[in-house]
């Protein structure tokens, strides 16, 4: 298929697809996550996937809380902890009702 | 040993339930998955989990794999589409890192913003990752993988001619901001008079 002229190999298509293949050339893939592959895929039979992660869609869930959290403080007792400790405090409460008590999950990202 | 069967034998095992093809399998594939999801996604630990996600789904529809036909579309397909996924929804993603980052309150950055900051990222990369995503799928597949205008074009599942309008805007861009990079903009010396 003849392409265009501005389809044409020039000196900074050689150049930029040098580069990017030298680049992609020293990326390898973490060895971990072979293993994490292979005992997923084995398990029960069935592969269900596990993130190094939180997943995607619990942010979302974080903020509802958050929002529903918020609205109640005034009835709410919060622990006294320094400020630093009193958000972390509160993040680990969010995450932790939004991921529905996984305390795998919390851990990753608390 | 597996090492020595054909992608199809591997795929006929693996259908046949034979899990040690599926580490043999992933072996072959692992640093195209990988380096695709990495230049698409511009995140090492997200293009690892990509990874992971690429190639249980493969074992998860393994059956719905056809042997007679080659294996490589089928990952870059599953890979475009998943890391395309995860740019989108980072963009949800970011205020709620920084929300926790807030929170902590330790005025100090999340290791992984720490990674992105630090000189781990050349300038072509700096570039890649500032490109539409459309474009640097496009550029990642043509420039990477080394794939021609058609078959970027099956594997996307867009015309060709979008193709080569995505590679051309996006080689421009990329151009251009190379030109930035390397050539920034000399800072204005004011005089108050």
């Amino acid at each position: 298929m003849s392409l265009p002229d501005h389809h044409k190999t020039s000196d900074f298509d050689l150049t930029i697809g040098r580069e990017l293949q030298s680049w992609a050339g020293r990326q390898h893939a973490p060895a971990e996550v072979r293993r994490r592959v292979l005992v997923e895929a084995a398990g029960d039979g069935r592969a269900r996937q596990k993130y190094s992660r939180v997943p995607i869609a619990a942010p979302f869930r974080v903020v509802r809380w958050f929002r529903r959290w918020l609205c109640d403080a005034p009835v709410r007792q919060l622990p006294e902890l320094p400020h630093k400790e009193l958000s972390k405090w509160l993040f680990n409460q969010a995450m932790w009702h939004s991921l529905g008590n996984d305390r795998r999950a919390v851990r990753f990202v608390c | 040993m597996t090492q020595d069967f054909s992608t199809r034998e591997l795929v006929l095992r693996l259908q046949a339930g034979e899990l040690q093809a599926l580490g043999a399998l992933y072996d072959r594939h692992q640093n195209l998955v990988f380096r695709t999801a990495l230049a698409i996604t511009g995140d090492r630990e997200s293009a690892a989990d990509l990874l992971q996600d690429v190639f249980l789904r493969f074992h998860r529809f393994i059956d719905r794999v056809d042997p007679e036909r080659p294996l490589e579309p089928w990952l870059y397909r599953m890979t475009a589409n998943l890391a395309c996924t995860w740019v989108k929804r980072q963009r949800w993603m970011r205020p709620i890192e920084e929300l926790a980052d807030w929170l902590a309150g330790d005025g100090k950055e999340s290791p992984s913003r720490q990674a992105e900051n630090a000189e781990t990222w050349g300038a072509l990369e700096k570039a890649l990752k500032r490109l539409p995503l459309s474009q640097r799928t496009v550029l990642a597949m043509f420039y990477i993988n080394g794939l021609a205008l058609q078959e970027i074009s099956e594997i996307l599942e867009i015309p060709i001619g979008t193709i080569k309008s995505r590679l051309h805007y996006g080689r421009n861009a990329l151009k251009a901001e190379m030109e930035i990079q390397t050539n920034p903009v000399p800072e204005v010396g004011y005089e108050f008079t």
